[in-house]
């Protein structure tokens, strides 16, 4: 069971809307690599995960993820306040605007919705967690994209804190998969998948 | 650690009356003035909160914020919530809300 707290992790204080920026940070909400497919992706490998310290790590990172998908919303919403249509067509933001207004939509930079396709559970432990440390590089080679696109002093900071985070995932993941290795097969680590082969696996 | 019977117990106790106070809330988010109903949440929360004190003490955390133990991350030790074991004596138990 899931209990909201009421706070951010980290604090999202925008003085300047900016719409051509809200257009390009979108992507790490809706985009291949954003917030909501890491969520999603982390929160439902768990299930098929046979290692507990594994599904710990995959619990908690996944529900910081979430709260990720809440400071990036918090940023595009504090980005599109207060616009004129004016400022909205300047921004070439009125491409974006038709279809949902000033409303928070996850979607890539680009405009393509976000799509479950960008989460992998493939119910083996090696596979999903390669596929955990490559999301965790990707998403942060895409904070680093908007911090070369960007420069607003205050959006930089969150920014800067999030791609931090994928820092330390990506480390967490590693500790992950060396716990999944200890506990195979050191002659042969992916000869079988402990997530469905019962044998072989040690305690 | 294996689930038992008064393990089984308390969850059931804490599920009883953390249903109570989210559907009070629920509630209450439309109708914020009900002090009815904010009698209704104050007593089923005091017993919530007092039901989780009491399960955290005795068998394991129900949040990251909940391990008291100084010598283990107790956090990855028991089952977790979907790892449903038939054969578990609790399953016998046939308790019901």
């Amino acid at each position: 069971m899931f209990l909201y707290e009421r706070k951010l992790q980290y604090p999202v204080k925008i003085k300047t809307p900016n719409a051509q920026t809200a257009k390009i940070i979108i992507s790490q909400l809706g985009g291949p690599d954003g917030e909501m497919g890491a969520a999603n992706r982390y929160l439902q490998q768990r299930y098929s995960m046979p290692y507990r310290e594994v599904t710990g790590i995959l619990t908690d990172v996944g529900v910081e993820e979430l709260g990720h998908i809440e400071m990036v919303s918090a940023v595009l919403h504090q980005l599109t306040r207060n616009l004129s249509i004016d400022e909205i067509k300047r921004a070439g933001f009125d491409t974006y605007f038709v279809d949902h207004t000033t409303g928070v939509y996850p979607q890539s930079a680009a405009g393509v919705p976000f799509d479950m396709k960008y989460v992998g559970v493939k119910g083996d432990v090696f596979a999903d967690l390669s596929e955990d440390l490559a999301a965790e590089q990707k998403a942060r080679v895409t904070y680093d994209n908007i911090l070369r696109l960007i420069d607003d002093p205050d959006v930089c900071d969150v920014i800067r804190f999030l791609r931090e985070r994928e820092l330390v995932h990506y480390q967490r993941f590693g500790d992950a998969l060396r716990i999944a290795q200890d506990k195979g097969d050191e002659q042969n680590f992916y000869g079988y998948n402990p997530a469905f082969d019962k044998k072989k696996t040690r305690k | 650690m294996k689930q038992d019977m008064s393990e089984s117990r308390a969850m059931r106790e804490i599920q009883k009356e953390a249903f109570a106070v989210y559907e009070a809330a629920l509630y209450l988010d439309g109708h914020p003035d009900d002090r009815r109903a904010l009698r209704y949440y104050a007593e089923h929360e005091a017993r919530r909160a007092e039901a989780v004190a009491h399960y955290e003490k005795k068998y394991g955390p129900m949040t990251v914020c909940g391990v008291r133990s100084a010598d283990r991350w107790t956090w990855v030790d028991d089952p977790w919530p979907w790892e449903y074991d038939s054969t578990d004596v609790s399953a016998l138990s046939g308790q019901k809300l």
